[in-house]
């Protein structure tokens, strides 16, 4: 029984599905990332080395409605495979029905991402940001506050986790935390998630079988354009969406974190530049009034799954946020938003604001969808296990 | 029963050669007895620690009755039912005569105190508390203040800096209260105060926890620019035996507004710099905020037992 995960691991290495990377079968306890072509070792923390075990009773908690004050509310309520782990909708809902003020982000690649969240320059890692929505009140996301004993202790009873945790943090290697026999702690369970979501690692869509896999035919002529217009200075998007995320805010292992915040003109209620005061950004954090509604430019990979956009969701489509970027910033005719965005005194210095044909629209529209990775959605390590 | 003249006498020997003002963040903290004294620590009589150390008793007013979960108290301009009241409290310090302050720990007594943070817990669990626990703690067993009667004594709300930003995942109680952390700051809630009133029936709170914090590329937190933290000093005399610090929910509640939610912000204030319903909780608790200088604190005093 307990040896079925690491079988199971090694059986999915050996089938050759498309997508992310598969775990290798590295030294006993070890782990070698199996990263597309051009993308680089993501940083992991020194104290939760990736495991297989740990990433497969991470993928377990991932999809496990226990982990709600509800009992009907999972991580991957808010983070579906299918929209590269997002919900589609504007703002997330939590297990009790609050409404975030923010849009659920997507997962993929997010162990490159060097700030977690929408904007939060303190959430540095995936096991530091996964206690945000297991215990946060305001809103309350999956609601763990006060119950997590219970909790643990139901997963403890469950013999698939008799099999899975003891594998990922075997208790002679000190995983037991001290009150005897295979302990679930809450710290384990947070290692574990963050270790799965680690392993979503996105990296063959169109784009980078064009550019890094030698496939000449992988985008089409139409899709090539959009992607110099993407990184032309006259649209200027490849300033925040750049590297190889698509965002100017990475980590990577052996270099400097890059973490950026940008007011990209949404909202201007005051035209001083206000934002609503429900969401003014990297200021909640800072309280400078020239952080005032900037946010962190999220990677743009699998963007055309991912709709509506922006961290409130407030713009429904990729047209839509063409016509944000092209008008310099976004003009809110009526209501209590109302403001012309494109005459905020915040806004980056990028969102100079341009003009495109029809022809050049359906390019950059082509380009976007050519970022969708369709085969790692569907990597069978990625999926609900249970 | 108790020799306070001598634990008095005490308290002053180790103000000689030392000057524990300015070592109250760094002291050592020689808290190591061995067994962990959890036996009758709240009896209020002989305290967890080595014989004739204090027990520090709490209280917590509203209209002058005690708190209780199920009461409903008159407060903010509208009537408040409590769902919890909960508190970190943190580098205790005692004076004499001389003013010279002497810093004492918390008895280790699980899961509610450690040698340096306690956690006060006034809610029991029951009615409209039911989130809550049952078990609650309100006198903390001290050491290495002797047993009193002081000249006066100090604390700090709110869980020390080099604390307050580990990783609570993997905390020790008290540390490990999940209702107390407050993740997307990277802290802990220092307070904790949870109700219905008749205005905000859903629901409303005061949370105070460090905000404007900074943190490296591992996502440690070097600092915050308002820590949030209260020091209270209660001068005039302090008898540990027959005498309990107050917390007064009418002088917290004062000029607040609990009838009504600024739109669009907390309910009623999660120590957010941009919440205008913040302002009066502030204040009061002699914190800085939106450009309002520091005071006094107005919330807490010396009371009877």
């Amino acid at each position: 029984m307990r040896a079925l995960p690491g079988a199971l691991g090694l059986l999915l290495v050996g089938c050759g599905a498309a997508g992310g990377p598969k775990p290798a079968d590295g030294a006993a306890g070890g782990y070698a990332w199996d990263l597309p072509p051009g993308f680089p070792e993501p940083v992991v923390p020194d104290d939760n080395p990736m495991t297989r075990e740990k990433v497969e009773l991470g993928r377990h908690l991932f999809y496990d409605e226990r982990l709600s004050v509800t009992g009907d509310t999972a991580c991957a309520t808010c983070h579906e495979p299918a929209l590269a782990f997002t919900d589609g909708l504007a703002v997330a809902e939590g297990a009790t029905g609050q409404l975030h003020r923010r849009g659920a982000m997507s997962l993929v690649n997010v162990a490159y991402v060097s700030g977690l969240t929408w904007v939060n320059p303190l959430m540095r890692t995936l096991e530091k940001q996964a206690m945000v929505p297991l215990f946060g009140t305001e809103p309350v996301e999956m609601g763990l506050e006060g119950i997590e004993g219970a909790v643990l202790d139901a997963l403890a009873a469950d013999p698939v986790y008799q099999g899975l945790w003891p594998a990922a943090f075997p208790p002679e290697d000190g995983g037991d935390s001290g009150d005897g026999g295979g302990a679930f702690t809450l710290e384990q369970l947070v290692m574990a998630l963050a270790a799965f979501e680690r392993t979503l690692v996105s990296g063959e869509s169109p784009y980078d079988r064009y550019l890094n896999l030698g496939d000449t035919t992988a985008m089409s002529q139409e899709a090539r354009d959009g992607m110099a217009l993407f990184f032309s200075e006259r649209l200027e998007c490849y300033h925040c969406h750049g590297t190889f995320l698509l965002s100017d805010s990475v980590a990577v292992e052996g270099a400097f974190a890059e973490l950026y915040f940008h007011n990209t003109g949404l909202y201007n209620l005051d035209g001083q530049g206000a934002y609503p005061l429900r969401d003014q950004g990297l200021y909640e954090h800072t309280t400078l009034a020239a952080d005032m509604g900037r946010f962190r430019a999220p990677s743009l990979r699998n963007i055309a799954l991912t709709a509506p956009y922006m961290h409130d969701g407030s713009i429904a489509d990729l047209d839509g946020v063409l016509d944000h970027y092209a008008a310099g910033g976004r003009t809110v005719a009526e209501g209590p938003d109302a403001g012309v965005g494109a005459d905020s005194p915040l806004k980056s210095y990028l969102l100079r604001g341009f003009e495109l044909t029809d022809a050049e629209r359906a390019q950059m529209k082509a380009f976007l969808h050519s970022l969708t990775d369709e085969a790692a959605l569907q990597d069978p390590d990625w999926q609900d296990p249970w | 029963m108790r020799t306070p003249s001598v634990a008095a006498l005490l308290a002053l020997l180790p103000a000689c050669g030392h000057d524990h003002k300015d070592s109250g963040h760094d002291h050592d903290h020689d808290h190591d007895h061995g067994d962990d004294g959890t036996d009758g620590a709240d009896g209020g009589g002989d305290g967890g620690g080595a014989p004739g150390d204090a027990t520090l008793h709490l209280r917590a007013l509203a209209g002058g009755a005690d708190f209780a979960c199920g009461a409903s108290y008159p407060l903010g301009g509208d009537t408040l039912t409590p769902t919890d009241l909960r508190f970190f409290l943190s580098e205790v310090v005692v004076w004499g005569a001389d003013g010279v302050e002497v810093p004492a720990t918390f008895a280790a007594e699980a899961p509610f105190q450690t040698a340096d943070v306690a956690l006060v817990d006034f809610e029991d669990g029951t009615g409209p508390c039911a989130s809550g626990t049952p078990e609650t703690w309100t006198a903390l067993a001290l050491e290495g203040a002797g047993a009193g009667p002081w000249e006066g004594v100090g604390f700090t709300v709110g869980v020390p800096f080099a604390l307050n930003h580990a990783d609570a995942a993997a905390a020790a109680a008290p540390l490990n209260t999940s209702a107390m952390f407050w993740s997307w700051a990277s802290g802990y809630k220092f307070v904790k105060i949870d109700g219905v009133s008749e205005g905000l029936p859903t629901g409303l709170s005061l949370h105070l926890g460090s905000t404007a914090c900074a943190a490296d590329d591992s996502g440690a937190v070097t600092g915050c620019d308002n820590p949030n933290r209260v020091a209270v000093r209660l001068s005039g005399g302090f008898d540990p035996a027959t005498q309990a610090v107050v917390l007064d929910l009418d002088a917290l509640f004062a000029g607040a507004d609990l009838s009504a939610n600024t739109p669009d912000t907390a309910p009623v204030c999660m120590s957010a710099p941009n919440d205008p319903d913040c302002a009066p909780f502030f204040a009061n608790l002699g914190l800085p905020f939106g450009g309002a200088p520091a005071g006094e604190q107005a919330v807490f005093s010396v009371g009877a037992q």
